[in-house]
């Protein structure tokens, strides 16, 4: 019985969360279903132009919570 | 040692045995995937800045009392407890009354940092121009759904587990958030 794929199996495949034979068989799925396949491009595309952040909250924030840490250590002086 | 090999679990029984460096290595490893994340859902750097303060005081105070019991899942963890923070924060302002300025804009999202350079600021303003093109006008449960695994790096069953959706629904929504995504993206005219 041929296995068939959703759009939804494709985001999983995109995202890593599949099983290396099931990846393995949805790239030769998509070489059958050609709508799929088009979604496929289209979602890799969309996904690249996504602005790639790296944002981080400024220094002193994280000081502020490592000496609320060390002020109230169990065995803080 | 490299932090690399010393997983999020050793860290966290590490700090709890009172190593304060394990908290710093596990702060400086999630944290821009952690503000990043509540960056976008709540789009103000300087209410973002809070609740990633309050989440690792939550934090803390969760590991010295023993509360940590999900094993090789330190991020997704500390993600419920921001998104829980993030949730709070939209629960009182639908109770409190929106400080704009004359062309409706939010008075503290317009607001500057001191500390920021000239050129700090403009990355930060085209990073943000892009993401509010792309993101910020998304159905609210598509947007969340997009930060929580592009952003946050959150397995859609780990999604499931923190909105309380299964997984289907998680991956429909996210399903939507891209077709909605990339019409917006030929509307805009942005070469892919």
């Amino acid at each position: 019985m041929q296995i068939t794929f959703t759009q939804e199996d494709v985001l999983r495949h995109l995202y890593g969360e599949m099983r290396a034979a099931e990846s393995q068989a949805l790239k030769s799925y998509l070489l059958t279903d050609s709508e799929l396949s088009e979604y496929y491009y289209e979602v890799c595309a969309t996904l690249n132009a996504l602005p790639k952040l790296d944002m981080r909250p400024r220094r002193g924030i994280l000081d502020r919570i490592l000496a609320f840490s060390e002020e109230t250590a169990p065995n803080h002086a | 040692m490299s932090n690399q090999i010393i997983s999020d679990d050793e860290l966290v029984q590490r700090y709890i045995q009172g190593d304060e460096l394990a908290l710093k290595t596990l702060i400086e490893r999630h944290e821009s995937r952690i503000f990043t994340s509540i960056y976008l859902l709540v789009k103000n750097k300087y209410l973002a800045e809070d609740i990633f303060q309050e989440t690792f005081i939550k934090v803390i105070k969760a590991l010295r009392k023993g509360h940590y019991e999900e094993s090789g899942k330190f991020q997704p963890w500390v993600m419920r407890i921001a998104k829980n923070l993030v949730l709070d924060h939209f629960r009182k302002q639908a109770r409190m009354p929106q400080i704009t300025d004359t062309e409706g804009n939010e008075i503290m999202t317009t607001l500057r940092f001191a500390d920021e350079s000239t050129e700090d600021q403009i990355i930060r303003s085209e990073e943000e121009t892009m993401v509010k093109a792309l993101i910020q006008n998304l159905p609210e449960e598509q947007r969340e759904v997009l930060i929580l695994r592009h952003y946050a790096g959150l397995s859609f069953k780990e999604i499931s587990e923190l909105t309380g959706q299964n997984v289907n629904t998680a991956l429909g929504r996210m399903r939507y958030a891209l077709i909605n995504l990339r019409k917006l993206i030929e509307k805009n005219n942005i070469m892919l």
